[in-house]
């Protein structure tokens, strides 16, 4: 099939690894993983080498500390990477994005989350999960995108409901128009910091996609 | 889609549906109220300072008027030019006053003046013994030797021993370049200088270190009654969330008890929906009460896991997200910000999201369940004084935010 997207799922839990492939062979849209391992390693060998997407476990078997560099180094070969971890706190969340990868998923944020940020992550379109929104609020560092106070405000919310509806209702917003809110919150953080092909893809494709102009950056 | 609204609470008088705390204790001494550490300390040593100069100055004025004047009188037709004489004792008068003004004054007077009046001390000096001829230097003629230093002592008493000293070393110095300029007397002469200026500076370097240990003496005392008013400060905040418990606890009697003695002589039956709801708040709020008494670092966390607990145990999974730094929230406005969450998770059905998120702008706290909407309803209709509530209801989902806005937006 020409539409499907292709992942490489990189955990080191079979049991994940088995749940993840199972998540996806339910979603609406082709998806399929065509390759599963616990080290980096399947991300790199045929035939994961060659998928749309990679799902990447921060925390690995026999690794004391996120394995930040070996996320560094999928992001520089131009991979897409969706880190998706246990680890919920901010600073990871930040460190994360920074490095280049495409969005960050808490293993408590279910099959829902995961499938649809495959799918946006596969197609370069931006895709913010509650935990990341949470994050991005509570971001005090100095480098900190300039945000409006209704990106703001729609950050926190969807941090803590996790529902667009609720959101929507809250602040008298339309659920798509939410969605463009957390978008251009993550479109002005893939502008900032160290550049990489993840982010300049997310930008170029929002600036097709008509989210933001030219004129904005 | 079904029923839906968003309500922020109304702070009027509304009957509280369960008993909401009035009686607060005082919000503990947040960090930005409680004065800096060593303010206290500082305004006792800057009293004792004060004192210290105000009796030099005192002395040094004594002394202008009761020794120096007398003899500037005598002085006026027995050597060459009495003018410079009469112009160095105006400028030390002028010295006196100047430094009277600054000790009424609430603030310390600014290092560069009281340096510069220092410096019109040691010219005075030199300016009125000009006339002095070499062998009467120092003595009783030269009236404004000793005069100067009283001066500058009351000047400089705030600062450092190195400071007055250099001052005092200054002085000699000038002196000495005046006695070699106008011709060194005779040897038992110039011993007899030695022997003025040795017992004029001993004297007021003596007291320069009295001053010193002053300085001591005062820091122990500040932070003496420093510790005494933290203390105070504390037996206060304790005194009044103990009363503050007391009165949430006997309001427990009204909404506890009739619950447990419904329950004993079998009036409530605990298959029933409504009264397994009731248990589960009254547990909340026990909890809550329980938790508060912890020592922990950060106690909003915990008293909202209190909750959750309870949650947890009658089968609700609850999810916990946290985002931003720990910061200190007063009892009180943790009370309101846990109370509402608190009341959302112990009546969840089957899932629960509890959220805290805390900016510099504000923290709140947040609960999202499937939970009965006039539970919502019960929140909105509370009164609350430190926080803002808004509630959402959609599609059988409740959700409770709790605001604490510590910045405007």
């Amino acid at each position: 099939m020409a539409d499907e997207i292709t992942v490489t799922v990189v955990d080191d839990h079979p049991a994940m690894l088995v749940g993840i492939e199972q998540w996806y062979a339910a979603a609406a849209e082709p998806l399929r993983v065509v390759a599963s391992g616990a080290t980096s390693k399947t991300a790199w060998l045929p035939p994961g080498d060659a998928a749309d997407v990679v799902v990447f476990d921060l925390q690995l078997a026999g690794q004391t500390t996120p394995a930040f560099g070996e996320l560094r180094r999928l992001v520089d070969a131009g991979r897409n990477v969706i880190v998706y971890t246990m680890r919920d706190d901010e600073q990871t969340a930040l460190t994360c994005l920074d490095l280049g990868a495409v969005t960050f998923l808490t293993k408590t944020e279910g099959a829902d989350h995961l499938v649809s940020a495959t799918l946006a992550a596969a197609r370069n379109r931006p895709y913010t999960p509650p935990a990341l929104a949470g994050a991005l609020s509570a971001n005090t560092s100095s480098d900190r995108p300039k945000l409006s106070i209704r990106e703001e405000e729609v950050l926190v919310e969807w941090f803590q409901s996790e529902s667009r509806d609720l959101v929507a209702q809250r602040l008298n917003l339309s659920p798509k128009t939410v969605t463009t809110y957390l978008d251009r919150v993550r479109l002005k953080y893939a502008n900032a910091g160290r550049p990489a092909r993840s982010k300049a893809a997310l930008v170029a494709r929002a600036i097709q996609d008509g989210l933001i102009n030219v004129d904005d950056l | 889609m079904t029923d839906h609204a968003t309500a922020t609470s109304a702070t009027g008088p509304v009957p509280a549906p369960w008993p909401a705390s009035t009686a607060h204790p005082p919000d503990p001494p947040s960090p930005e109220a409680s004065p800096p550490l060593g303010q206290t300390a500082e305004q006792v040593r800057d009293r004792l300072v004060r004192g210290a100069q105000s009796a030099v100055l005192l002395v040094g004025v004594a002394v202008q008027l009761t020794s120096c004047l007398p003899q500037l009188i005598a002085n006026r037709d027995r050597f060459g030019p009495w003018w410079t004489e009469l112009v160095a004792f105006v400028m030390l008068a002028g010295v006196a006053v100047t430094a009277a003004a600054g000790l009424l004054r609430p603030r310390p007077m600014p290092r560069p003046l009281a340096f510069a009046l220092c410096g019109v001390c040691v010219a005075a000096s030199a300016l009125a013994s000009i006339p002095i001829p070499p062998d009467l230097l120092l003595v009783a003629d030269d009236w404004s030797f000793g005069i100067a230093g009283w001066y500058i002592l009351a000047l400089l008493l705030r600062m450092r021993m190195r400071t007055i000293a250099a001052f005092f070393a200054c002085h000699a110095l000038v002196t000495l370049i005046e006695v070699l300029l106008k011709g060194v007397p005779e040897r038992y002469i110039t011993v007899q200088m030695g022997m003025v200026a040795v017992s004029v500076f001993g004297l007021e370097l003596a007291v320069a270190l009295l001053a010193v240990v002053l300085h001591h003496t005062a820091s122990d005392a500040g932070e003496a009654a420093e510790r005494e008013e933290r203390t105070r400060t504390a037996e206060e905040i304790a005194e009044a969330t103990h009363r503050d418990h007391q009165a949430r606890y006997a309001r427990l009697l009204d909404t506890t008890v009739p619950l447990l003695t419904g329950l004993a002589y079998g009036a409530l039956d605990p298959g029933d929906e409504t009264v397994r709801r009731r248990a589960a708040i009254e547990t909340a709020r026990m909890r809550q009460l329980f938790a508060e008494t912890d020592e922990v670092s950060d106690p909003l966390l915990h008293e909202l896991r209190a909750g959750i607990d309870v949650a947890e145990r009658q089968g609700v999974s609850v999810q916990l997200a946290v985002r931003g730094e720990i910061r200190p929230v007063p009892q009180p406005v943790r009370q309101e910000l846990v109370a509402a969450a608190a009341a959302v998770l112990a009546s969840a059905r089957t899932t629960a999201r509890a959220t805290v998120m805390r900016t510099q702008a504000a923290v709140r706290v947040s609960v999202v369940a499937d939970a009965p909407a006039e539970i919502g309803a019960a929140i909105d209709a509370e009164q609350r004084t430190r926080t803002e509530t808004t509630t959402t209801t959609k599609n059988g989902k409740l959700w409770v935010e709790a605001v604490w806005r510590t910045k405007s937006p």
